[in-house]
């Protein structure tokens, strides 16, 4: 009968002593595994499953979504997701603008304005929206690296115990824009996605870095506030809060 | 407040996205293209008479394009020291990246952070108490 656990044998090398030697010491806690959203797990998801698949988790599982993010892999992910939905919200804008262009001056008429757009007018229009359309990739982009940089000076200002960097704000904002694909919804879906938006940005900023609610708001709502558009924002929160 | 071996290149990488970006804006803004300067109105200054703590920065951001620092100042301390900083940046940023001997990292300790992160508070509160003043 042979002994398989050969504990005193000297052919093994001893185990690597990993923890500094200490061995009444407690095991250290293992950091939890990162949680890498759908669109980015190549391994299990492909491009479209996976960009199927974040945008219902983010929106609807914000905390799960964005828990044990990791924080150093690298801007593309988070970016080209956020870049991809604001051209996908930025062409539904634009067929449903084709779809409803009646819509406006119905509501003109409703509310007793006489308003017509007179035809260059239209036309003019009409080109900087198409404009706007294939640019979209360009301006998303833009978009997305700029709402990131203003959310992180606030991140920056309100944590107080140190942030966890520019890549954990950015992968907070850029996911945050899975709302936006509310958008495909007529007349209503871009402002419900907007405020969705700013919900999950919210969120997102409190998970990644992990500061209270009040800081991610004050760092997500602070720079938007108080910057050029201070007045039409808390006219626009008035509204959204008493609607 | 000591510089340290970069280990992190992701700060001085992110200039080559912000300070092109600035100087996209500025050219719009410049050249007046999608952008009228007189519709770049402040909400807040239009139906309360309170400027808020941005009132200038298109103007700042527009004389410091010229060269005009004190004009800069004069429109806006906030958004020229912003400029500023983001202009220092940049240029570091495309020195240390063809001498990669010069990549650094800022360290800041954590009373340090408190110090800056105040001056910032005061400088934001600052520029706004100026500029509600200058608008009156």
């Amino acid at each position: 009968m042979t002994d398989d656990y050969r504990d005193n044998d000297t052919d093994i090398p001893p185990a690597p002593d990993l923890y500094g030697g200490d061995h009444d010491s407690p095991v250290p806690p293992q950091a939890p595994p990162e949680n890498l959203p759908p669109w980015e797990d190549r391994a299990n998801f492909t491009w479209l499953a996976g960009f199927l698949n974040t945008i219902p988790r983010a929106m609807t599982t914000p905390e799960r979504f964005y828990a044990n993010q990791p924080v150093r892999r690298g801007l593309w992910g988070p970016v080209s997701f956020g870049v991809l939905v604001m051209v996908i919200a930025s062409m539904a804008e634009w067929t449903w603008a084709r779809v409803f262009s009646d819509f406006d001056d119905m509501l003109y008429k409703l509310l007793g304005e006489d308003y017509a757009a007179s035809g260059p007018e239209d036309m003019i229009m009409g080109l900087i929206e198409s404009f706007g359309v294939l640019a979209s990739p360009l301006i998303g982009l833009a978009m997305v690296f700029l709402v990131a940089g203003v959310v992180h000076l606030g991140v920056m200002l309100m944590a107080s115990n140190g942030n966890r960097g520019f890549e954990a704000t950015l992968r907070a904002t850029a996911y945050a824009e899975a709302a936006s694909i509310l958008t495909l919804i007529p007349i209503c879906g871009s402002s419900v996605g907007a405020v969705w938006t700013l919900v999950l940005a919210v969120i997102g900023v409190r998970a990644m870095h992990g500061i209270g609610t009040g800081p991610a708001l004050i760092a997500v709502f602070g720079p938007l506030l108080l910057c050029c558009c201070g007045f039409g924002g808390l006219i626009a929160l008035a509204g959204i809060l008493s609607a | 407040m000591k510089l340290i071996r970069e280990r992190d290149p992701l700060p001085r990488l992110l200039a080559f996205v912000y300070a092109p970006l600035a100087f996209v804006a500025w050219w719009l803004i410049e050249h007046q293209i999608m952008v009228e300067v007189p519709r770049l109105y402040c909400p807040l200054l239009e139906h309360t008479g309170i400027a808020c703590p941005t009132c200038g920065g298109t103007r700042a951001g527009l004389a410091l394009g010229q060269l005009d620092l004190a004009g800069a100042f004069v429109e806006n301390p906030l958004i020229a020291i912003l400029l500023l900083v983001l202009g220092i940046w940049f240029v570091y940023a495309v020195i240390a990246t063809m001498l990669p001997l010069l990549r650094m990292n800022l360290k800041i300790g954590r009373g340090e952070g408190r110090v800056i992160r105040l001056l910032a508070m005061v400088l934001i509160v600052g520029t706004w108490i100026y500029e509600i003043k200058r608008h009156i």
